[in-house]
Protein backbone atom coordinates (compact mmCIF):
# COMPACT_ATOMS: atom_id res chain seq x y z
CA UNK A 1 0.00 0.00 0.00
CA UNK A 2 1.46 3.08 -0.59
CA UNK A 3 2.86 5.48 1.96
CA UNK A 4 0.09 7.91 3.46
CA UNK A 5 -0.22 11.58 1.69
CA UNK A 6 0.39 14.92 3.79
CA UNK A 7 -2.77 14.95 6.22
CA UNK A 8 -3.10 18.63 3.72
CA UNK A 9 -4.33 16.72 1.30
CA UNK A 10 -6.60 14.33 3.35
CA UNK A 11 -8.08 17.31 4.93
CA UNK A 12 -8.89 18.87 1.63
CA UNK A 13 -10.52 16.03 0.14
CA UNK A 14 -12.79 15.26 3.15
CA UNK A 15 -13.74 18.93 2.56
CA UNK A 16 -14.71 18.34 -1.31
CA UNK A 17 -11.56 19.50 -2.93
CA UNK A 18 -11.35 17.32 -6.33
CA UNK A 19 -7.85 18.45 -6.74
CA UNK A 20 -6.89 16.85 -3.83
CA UNK A 21 -9.31 13.57 -4.11
CA UNK A 22 -7.52 13.41 -7.94
CA UNK A 23 -4.44 13.54 -6.44
CA UNK A 24 -5.53 10.92 -3.69
CA UNK A 25 -7.00 9.06 -7.00
CA UNK A 26 -3.29 8.94 -8.61
CA UNK A 27 -1.67 7.67 -5.49
CA UNK A 28 -3.80 4.38 -4.53
CA UNK A 29 -5.04 3.53 -7.88
CA UNK A 30 -3.17 0.91 -8.62
CA UNK A 31 -3.29 -0.53 -5.01
CA UNK A 32 -7.33 -0.25 -5.48
CA UNK A 33 -6.70 -2.04 -9.03
CA UNK A 34 -4.45 -4.59 -7.80
CA UNK A 35 -6.84 -5.44 -4.69
CA UNK A 36 -9.80 -5.89 -7.01
CA UNK A 37 -8.57 -7.79 -9.65
CA UNK A 38 -7.14 -10.61 -6.85
CA UNK A 39 -10.70 -10.47 -5.72
CA UNK A 40 -12.39 -10.73 -8.91
CA UNK A 41 -10.03 -12.39 -11.33
CA UNK A 42 -10.81 -9.94 -14.18
CA UNK A 43 -9.12 -6.86 -15.47
CA UNK A 44 -12.38 -5.04 -16.68
CA UNK A 45 -14.62 -5.75 -14.04
CA UNK A 46 -11.77 -4.19 -11.42
CA UNK A 47 -11.58 -1.15 -13.32
CA UNK A 48 -15.38 -1.17 -13.04
CA UNK A 49 -15.28 -1.71 -9.37
CA UNK A 50 -12.48 0.71 -9.63
CA UNK A 51 -14.24 3.65 -10.76
CA UNK A 52 -17.08 2.45 -8.17
CA UNK A 53 -15.25 2.53 -5.31
CA UNK A 54 -13.56 6.17 -5.53
CA UNK A 55 -16.80 7.58 -6.61
CA UNK A 56 -18.13 5.93 -3.35
CA UNK A 57 -15.38 7.03 -1.39
CA UNK A 58 -15.99 10.83 -2.97
CA UNK A 59 -19.90 10.93 -1.66
CA UNK A 60 -19.00 9.56 1.51
CA UNK A 61 -16.41 12.12 2.13
CA UNK A 62 -17.39 13.93 4.84
CA UNK A 63 -17.64 10.91 6.76
CA UNK A 64 -13.70 10.64 6.32
CA UNK A 65 -11.91 11.40 9.09
CA UNK A 66 -7.97 12.86 8.02
CA UNK A 67 -6.43 11.25 10.92
CA UNK A 68 -7.09 8.12 9.86
CA UNK A 69 -5.72 5.74 6.84
CA UNK A 70 -6.96 6.56 3.34
CA UNK A 71 -5.27 3.68 2.32
CA UNK A 72 -6.79 1.10 4.73
CA UNK A 73 -10.55 2.95 4.10
CA UNK A 74 -10.44 2.86 0.09
CA UNK A 75 -9.27 -0.81 0.07
CA UNK A 76 -12.52 -1.38 2.41
CA UNK A 77 -14.39 0.49 0.14
CA UNK A 78 -12.76 -1.33 -2.85
CA UNK A 79 -13.60 -4.79 -1.24
CA UNK A 80 -17.23 -3.81 -0.45
CA UNK A 81 -17.82 -2.75 -4.45
CA UNK A 82 -16.21 -5.68 -5.08
CA UNK A 83 -18.52 -7.94 -3.58
CA UNK A 84 -21.55 -6.42 -4.37
CA UNK A 85 -20.18 -6.48 -8.10
CA UNK A 86 -20.03 -10.21 -7.53
CA UNK A 87 -23.59 -10.31 -5.45
CA UNK A 88 -24.92 -8.61 -8.49
CA UNK A 89 -23.42 -11.58 -10.83
CA UNK A 90 -24.76 -14.21 -8.81
CA UNK A 91 -28.42 -12.47 -8.76
CA UNK A 92 -28.39 -11.93 -12.29
CA UNK A 93 -26.88 -15.47 -13.05
CA UNK A 94 -24.23 -14.16 -15.20
CA UNK A 95 -20.94 -15.10 -15.65
CA UNK A 96 -17.87 -14.20 -13.54
CA UNK A 97 -14.75 -15.62 -14.19
CA UNK A 98 -12.71 -17.65 -11.77
CA UNK A 99 -9.88 -18.44 -14.15
CA UNK A 100 -9.55 -15.60 -16.28
CA UNK A 101 -7.59 -16.27 -19.55
CA UNK A 102 -5.92 -12.74 -19.54
CA UNK A 103 -4.09 -13.52 -15.97
CA UNK A 104 -2.83 -16.90 -17.97
CA UNK A 105 -3.31 -20.03 -16.20
CA UNK A 106 -0.58 -22.63 -16.10
CA UNK A 107 -1.04 -24.39 -19.48
CA UNK A 108 -0.08 -27.61 -17.95
CA UNK A 109 -3.47 -27.75 -15.88
CA UNK A 110 -6.02 -30.32 -17.27
CA UNK A 111 -9.07 -28.82 -18.91
CA UNK A 112 -11.33 -30.93 -16.71
CA UNK A 113 -9.62 -29.82 -12.89
CA UNK A 114 -10.08 -25.95 -14.49
CA UNK A 115 -13.45 -26.54 -15.17
CA UNK A 116 -13.85 -28.24 -11.89
CA UNK A 117 -12.51 -25.40 -9.68
CA UNK A 118 -14.35 -23.02 -11.81
CA UNK A 119 -17.10 -24.33 -10.93
CA UNK A 120 -16.50 -25.27 -7.12
CA UNK A 121 -15.49 -21.49 -6.69
CA UNK A 122 -19.39 -20.84 -8.03
CA UNK A 123 -20.76 -22.28 -5.52
CA UNK A 124 -19.17 -20.11 -2.66
CA UNK A 125 -21.42 -17.12 -1.32
CA UNK A 126 -19.46 -13.90 -2.63
CA UNK A 127 -18.17 -13.22 0.84
CA UNK A 128 -16.63 -16.74 1.46
CA UNK A 129 -15.09 -16.51 -2.33
CA UNK A 130 -13.61 -13.07 -0.99
CA UNK A 131 -12.06 -14.71 1.15
CA UNK A 132 -10.83 -17.59 0.00
CA UNK A 133 -9.52 -15.84 -3.24
CA UNK A 134 -7.69 -13.81 -0.85
CA UNK A 135 -6.08 -16.42 1.98
CA UNK A 136 -6.06 -19.96 -0.35
CA UNK A 137 -5.24 -18.19 -3.76
CA UNK A 138 -3.15 -15.12 -2.85
CA UNK A 139 -2.02 -16.00 0.38
CA UNK A 140 -2.40 -12.83 1.75
CA UNK A 141 -2.23 -12.11 5.69
CA UNK A 142 -5.57 -12.87 7.62
CA UNK A 143 -5.05 -9.65 9.36
CA UNK A 144 -4.83 -7.80 5.60
CA UNK A 145 -8.11 -9.39 4.77
CA UNK A 146 -9.91 -8.85 7.88
CA UNK A 147 -9.30 -5.13 7.96
CA UNK A 148 -10.26 -5.01 4.27
CA UNK A 149 -13.60 -6.51 5.24
CA UNK A 150 -13.67 -4.51 8.23
CA UNK A 151 -14.63 -7.65 10.35
CA UNK A 152 -11.84 -9.51 13.22
CA UNK A 153 -9.69 -11.77 12.11
CA UNK A 154 -11.17 -15.10 13.94
CA UNK A 155 -14.33 -14.32 11.57
CA UNK A 156 -11.65 -14.48 8.35
CA UNK A 157 -10.65 -17.91 9.65
CA UNK A 158 -14.14 -19.13 10.26
CA UNK A 159 -14.49 -18.02 6.60
CA UNK A 160 -11.54 -20.12 5.76
CA UNK A 161 -12.36 -23.36 7.05
CA UNK A 162 -16.21 -22.88 5.65
CA UNK A 163 -14.61 -22.27 2.16
CA UNK A 164 -12.45 -25.08 2.31
CA UNK A 165 -14.95 -27.41 3.29
CA UNK A 166 -17.21 -26.49 0.62
CA UNK A 167 -14.63 -26.32 -1.90
CA UNK A 168 -13.60 -29.66 -0.79
CA UNK A 169 -16.98 -31.19 -1.12
CA UNK A 170 -17.25 -29.82 -4.52
CA UNK A 171 -14.35 -31.41 -5.97
CA UNK A 172 -14.95 -34.17 -4.52
CA UNK A 173 -18.86 -34.66 -6.20
CA UNK A 174 -16.82 -33.61 -9.75
CA UNK A 175 -14.39 -36.22 -9.32
CA UNK A 176 -11.02 -34.12 -8.63
CA UNK A 177 -9.02 -36.09 -6.17
CA UNK A 178 -5.42 -35.51 -5.59
CA UNK B 1 -7.33 -33.82 -0.56
CA UNK B 2 -5.41 -31.79 2.83
CA UNK B 3 -5.30 -28.16 3.13
CA UNK B 4 -2.26 -28.00 1.31
CA UNK B 5 -3.16 -30.24 -1.94
CA UNK B 6 -6.01 -27.82 -2.10
CA UNK B 7 -3.98 -24.59 -1.91
CA UNK B 8 -1.72 -26.08 -4.35
CA UNK B 9 -4.31 -27.10 -6.73
CA UNK B 10 -6.57 -23.65 -6.33
CA UNK B 11 -3.04 -21.65 -6.92
CA UNK B 12 -2.25 -23.95 -10.71
CA UNK B 13 -5.71 -23.22 -11.48
CA UNK B 14 -5.43 -19.37 -10.66
CA UNK B 15 -2.17 -18.29 -10.33
CA UNK B 16 -1.08 -15.29 -7.81
CA UNK B 17 -2.25 -12.06 -9.00
CA UNK B 18 1.08 -9.96 -9.21
CA UNK B 19 1.95 -6.34 -10.48
CA UNK B 20 -1.71 -5.04 -12.54
CA UNK B 21 -2.12 -1.84 -13.65
CA UNK B 22 -5.40 -0.18 -15.36
CA UNK B 23 -5.00 -0.56 -19.15
CA UNK B 24 -5.97 3.44 -19.17
CA UNK B 25 -6.78 6.58 -17.52
CA UNK B 26 -9.89 5.84 -15.50
CA UNK B 27 -10.01 9.61 -13.56
CA UNK B 28 -12.33 10.47 -16.46
CA UNK B 29 -14.55 7.48 -15.66
CA UNK B 30 -14.90 8.51 -12.06
CA UNK B 31 -15.47 12.40 -12.38
CA UNK B 32 -18.20 11.32 -15.24
CA UNK B 33 -20.12 9.30 -12.36
CA UNK B 34 -19.55 12.07 -10.10
CA UNK B 35 -20.77 14.59 -12.18
CA UNK B 36 -23.84 12.10 -13.30
CA UNK B 37 -24.83 11.95 -9.10
CA UNK B 38 -26.02 8.80 -7.55
CA UNK B 39 -27.34 5.88 -9.61
CA UNK B 40 -30.41 3.80 -9.03
CA UNK B 41 -30.28 0.24 -9.29
CA UNK B 42 -32.99 -1.93 -10.68
CA UNK B 43 -33.41 -3.51 -7.57
CA UNK B 44 -34.23 -0.23 -6.19
CA UNK B 45 -36.78 0.84 -9.06
CA UNK B 46 -38.31 -2.42 -8.78
CA UNK B 47 -38.81 -2.32 -5.19
CA UNK B 48 -40.13 0.98 -5.23
CA UNK B 49 -42.63 0.30 -8.23
CA UNK B 50 -43.55 -3.06 -6.00
CA UNK B 51 -44.77 -0.58 -3.14
CA UNK B 52 -46.36 1.34 -4.80
CA UNK B 53 -48.37 -1.55 -6.79
CA UNK B 54 -49.42 -2.98 -3.35
CA UNK B 55 -50.09 0.89 -1.96
CA UNK B 56 -52.41 1.97 -5.02
CA UNK B 57 -54.14 -1.92 -4.32
CA UNK B 58 -54.64 -1.81 -0.08
CA UNK B 59 -53.96 1.59 0.44
CA UNK B 60 -54.84 0.74 4.31
CA UNK B 61 -51.42 -0.47 3.82
CA UNK B 62 -49.75 2.91 4.14
CA UNK B 63 -50.32 3.00 7.84
CA UNK B 64 -48.35 0.03 8.23
CA UNK B 65 -45.71 1.12 6.26
CA UNK B 66 -45.49 4.64 7.39
CA UNK B 67 -44.95 2.23 10.87
CA UNK B 68 -42.42 0.06 9.80
CA UNK B 69 -40.68 3.68 8.23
Amino acid sequence: MPDEPDPDVLRRFAQGDLAAFEALFRRFEGDVFRWTVRILRDEGAAEDVLVDAFWRAYRSRARFDPSRSFGAWIRRIATNAARDHLRDARTRRTWVPVVDDTLAALPAVDLHVRDAVARAFRTLSPKLRIVATLALVDDRPHAEIADALGVPVSTIKSRVFRAVRVLRRELARLGVQR
Amino acid sequence: MTDEDLRLLLRSVQPPIDDRTPTRDLWPRVMERIDGGPTVSAVDVGMAALVAIVLAAYPKLLWLLAYHL
